[in-house]
């Protein structure tokens, strides 16, 4: 059953175009990876399903909702970590969950119960006090993650969320993924680390706009005869 | 609504925790508020007086006694000297000059009526007009109190003014001048300190850094520009005064360009200091135009005449380089004053000058720390 | 020139950013420094490169110290710092003319050495920078850092967030710049490019976990790491977590990498897989990458 659903989604800037009229599903509870180079549109894509931008042309629905005309509807229902900003630093870790859960609509008892618990889950009871400014990059990471899900929403969307993290760190924030998608929400990640694609249920590679690839890594692997999904998207790329 | 409120509340806590907002929020309105207050005075507290007095009578001795006792006048007595008068008025040691010219005395007697002769310097047309009231008033009320006695309908002494420098009395003539300088700390300072901080934010400040380039090549090099732009500006205006706003240029043009170059450099150290301090565009550009352009514009003389303010702001005033920088200019465009009679305050621009342009480069930062 | 990094200290206040490192970069080598954000990679390139003051220790690139003989090391330096290297309002042949000038050389004379990249971004010398993408962007940025024929190449991190294809062709371009006899110092939190280096530091937390060839490292590491192939990875990873002699597990790809206890033997080691023999495909004993040795010396500092 289809959770997100795109047809032909077009988004143009002037006379550039972002997104060239992409296609696809994601079924509830999977993990889908939305990979591609830096610039390729896979960041303009994402908010066009989050309702953050309006598309030019296509259509659109996530959690049944149509993107552009019910963009409100759909933020109720998800959850975003967005590549440049997830967490206020200059506010304490149970001061951010208080105010995100406040946003959406969370009784001052789940946002107790909420915080308890995440502060359990990443064992921070010792920081609740601190600023979240002088947490490890790691914990950030996690810490982002559980605040975007602290309303239990039915799709989480991450751009680009291990940029420049340690790879122990990128793996921990890939087991949590893990264990969210296993409790039934579904997982839509950007990401340029290539074998983080692996990780993923189905993949689409954008390039410079449109989907080149589209289907699971085991999939596309064996379609374009690599031995790896780097390989695949050099040999992607190298191809245009 | 729960939304909301929370949003409010994470506002405030923001603001809480950044000391720079707080001091924008609380310190500086209470500074503006003082810094305002106690500038803005239209009454005179004290008039620079001279009284030139042909006869040596014991009328205008008396008349002068008054004046001083009312504590508003401070008089000079001047000679009987066309060159001595202007001299004073050009150094700024007088504001305005009672001449009496008969003897009043006499005159009195014989006619019933006699006249003194008051000058007043007109480049700030405002300040003139209060002077002369005050001089009127006082007079007046001389004259009540020796005639004790008798009862006139109109006071036998009468004053007839004369504004010197500005007879139409344009408020022009008072605020084109100060302009100059509010732009050249505008364009010069503000400009320069922003474009080096920007490099500082951008981070290219380190890929200068990390080549042969001595400091006062980067510098100069971000610099000169704006030197050259700031010439023009000063032509423009000057140009643009003169034609449309009809103020006088009557002195002389190499003093007037060369007291210019001298601020504009020291325009562009001030730039050049306060991008040392910044290390974003932002910060530059909140110190430039609230820590220099608005004490400026409030304490050089530029609209609020120097002496009006309240003491402690004149001790400020006197290390604002634009406060010397107004004299002189006023002078030579408006009096057509030599500017050796001014050497004073081109002294001190000098000294400033120097100083600047010096620790400028010597604080610029070699490195990242 | 021989650089040695002598007991290298630096704290931003509280914050150490770089603990007591000692490194010795060899003359002509292509050197890696290899970590995530915030390991001290930039603060210690920016020592490096005579930006910074050390709180402690001391650097020598050839007979000069980097704090004494600022001026004279800024003439020998060619530096691409992490956040910024091009002005982007100005056309790709005016940012080579501009660096050109104030290293004192030209375009035209060190021609040679920069060609291999040159030619990669000639057809768009008259673009403004702003416009290019990411990776041509970072090629034209390697051209000015090189343009005045440096000594030293120090990059910081020129390949983060560049496309796949550009980053591996960057490398090649690395390459042939190490043949022209330039030692360059570069830092990437890629651990793939990690084999590419003539020698590599592995940084974390500011502390140096490891330092030698690649290819040594590797060859050298004491894990015993074994590749396991499964349909339910979430599931097994915490299974093989909680199992005694397993050091650590971790997905790597579409693989699950299981370091197990070093003592045991080969076939002892399969009997932990055979346990669980329903909920995986394979498992077979691999050699450890660059990515396996950073896990395991960074998960010895954290525990479990």
């Amino acid at each position: 059953m289809s959770i997100v659903s795109v047809k032909n989604l077009t988004k143009k800037f002037g006379s550039f175009t972002a997104v060239d009229s992409i296609s696809f599903e994601v079924d509830k509870g999977k993990i889908f990876g939305f990979l591609g180079a830096n610039g390729a549109g896979k960041t303009t894509a994402m908010k066009m399903l989050i309702g953050l931008l309006a598309p030019t042309s296509g259509q659109a629905t996530v959690a049944g909702f149509d993107v552009a005309s019910e963009p409100e509807s759909i933020r109720k229902r998800i959850g975003y970590m967005s590549q440049k900003f997830s967490l206020y630093e200059d506010l304490t870790v149970r001061e951010n969950i208080r105010f995100y859960g406040g946003i959406y609509g969370l009784t001052d008892e789940e946002i107790d119960q909420a915080s308890d618990k995440i502060v359990e889950e990443l064992d921070l009871q010792e920081s609740r006090k601190t600023l979240v400014a002088s947490l490890p990059l790691g914990w950030k990471q996690k810490l982002a993650f559980s605040v975007a899900s602290v309303h239990n929403p039915d799709i989480i969307f991450l751009d680009e969320p291990t940029g420049g993290v340690d790879p122990v760190t990128r793996r921990r924030f890939w087991d949590r993924i893990y264990q969210s998608a296993d409790q039934g929400v579904t997982v839509f990640v950007t990401t340029h680390y290539m074998d983080e694609a692996e990780y993923c249920d189905r993949v689409s590679i954008m390039v410079e706009g449109r989907i080149e690839a589209l289907g699971s890594p085991n999939e596309l692997k064996t379609e374009y005869t690599a031995d790896t999904m780097d390989d695949l998207f050099v040999q992607l790329v190298r191809s245009q | 609504m729960k939304a909301l409120i929370g949003t409010i509340k994470k506002e405030i806590q923001h603001i809480i925790r950044d000391p720079r907002t707080l001091m924008l929020l609380f310190a500086m309105p209470v500074i503006q508020l003082l810094m305002f207050g106690y500038a803005v005075r239209n009454e005179v507290t004290e008039v620079d007086l001279g009284v030139v007095d042909y006869q040596n009578q014991t009328y205008v001795d008396e008349l002068v006694q008054r004046l001083e006792a009312t504590g508003y006048f401070k008089i000079t007595r001047l000679p009987n000297d066309q060159n001595e008068i202007y001299d004073a008025f050009e150094k700024g040691k007088i504001s305005a000059v009672l001449v009496a010219k008969d003897d009043v005395e006499t005159e009195l007697k014989r006619m019933g009526i006699s006249e003194l002769q008051l000058l007043l310097d007109a480049s700030n047309p405002n300040l003139a007009s209060i002077i002369e009231q005050y001089v009127r008033v006082n007079l007046n009320l001389h004259q009540l109190d020796m005639n004790r006695f008798q009862i006139s309908r109109s006071p036998p002494v009468s004053v007839s003014a004369r504004y010197l420098f500005n007879p139409e009395l344009k408020s022009s003539w008072l605020f084109v001048p100060g302009l100059i300088s509010v732009i050249l700390m505008l364009v010069s300072t503000l400009m320069t300190s922003i474009t080096i901080a920007r490099e500082k934010e951008m981070g290219s400040i380190e890929l200068l850094l990390v080549s042969p380039l001595q400091p006062y090549q980067i510098i100069i090099g971000k610099v000169f520009p704006y030197l050259v732009l700031s010439f023009v500006n000063v032509a423009s205006i000057v140009f643009l005064a003169i034609t449309v706003f009809d103020v006088p240029f009557v002195g002389n043009w190499v003093a007037f360009w060369g007291v210019s170059t001298l601020f504009i450099l020291l325009a562009l150290s001030l730039g050049i200091l306060i991008s040392g301090v910044s290390s974003s565009q932002l910060t530059a550009m909140l110190l430039s135009m609230v820590g220099l352009l608005l004490p400026t514009i409030i304490l050089s003389g530029f609209i609020f005449p120097v002496k009006n303010l309240h003491i402690i702001l004149q001790y400020i005033s006197a290390v604002i380089p634009a406060r010397w920088y107004l004299v002189v200019i006023r002078g030579i465009m408006l009096r057509g004053t030599d500017i050796l009679i001014l050497w004073k305050e081109v002294l001190i621009l000098f000294v400033m000058t120097s100083g600047l342009l010096f620790m400028s480069i010597k604080t610029f930062k070699e490195r990242l720390q | 020139m021989n650089i040695s990094i002598n007991n290298i200290s630096h704290n931003y206040g509280a914050v150490s950013a770089l603990k007591s490192v000692n490194l010795t970069i060899p003359d002509g080598s292509l050197f890696g420094v290899i970590g995530p954000d915030g390991s001290g990679k930039t603060t210690l390139f920016r020592i490096l490169a005579t930006l910074i003051v050390p709180s402690e220790g001391e650097i020598s690139i050839g007979d000069y110290d980097v704090v004494e003989d600022m001026r004279a090391l800024r003439n020998q330096i060619g530096y691409m710092p992490g956040r910024f290297s091009l002005y982007l309002d100005l056309t790709v042949e005016e940012n080579l003319q501009f660096f050109a000038s104030i290293f004192g050389t030209s375009l035209e004379e060190n021609r040679s050495l920069i060609d291999a990249v040159y030619k990669q971004i000639e057809p768009f010398k008259k673009r403004k920078a702003g416009a290019l993408s990411g990776g041509m962007k970072q090629k034209l940025a390697l051209s000015c850092a090189l343009i005045h024929r440096p000594e030293l190449l120090i990059l910081d991190e020129p390949t983060t967030g560049v496309d796949a294809v550009s980053r591996r062709e960057f490398w090649d371009l690395l390459d042939l710049i190490q043949k022209e006899g330039i030692t360059t110092v570069v830092s990437t939190p890629y651990m793939d490019e990690a084999m590419r280096c003539s020698e590599v530091a592995l940084l974390f937390d500011g502390e140096l976990l490891a330092n030698d060839d690649p290819k040594r490292l590797t060859q050298t590491a004491e894990i015993n790491l074994w590749a396991v192939e499964s349909d339910e990875i979430f599931k097994i990873l915490q299974d093989f977590r909680k199992h005694d002699n397993v050091n650590w597990a971790f997905s790597f790809g579409e693989q699950i990498h299981v370091a197990v206890d070093k003592s045991l033997e080969e076939r002892e080691a399969s009997k932990i897989f055979d346990q669980y023999n329903d909920q995986i495909i394979s498992a077979k004993r691999i050699e450890p990458g660059i990515e396996d040795l950073f896990i395991d010396l960074t998960e010895q500092e954290v525990e479990v």
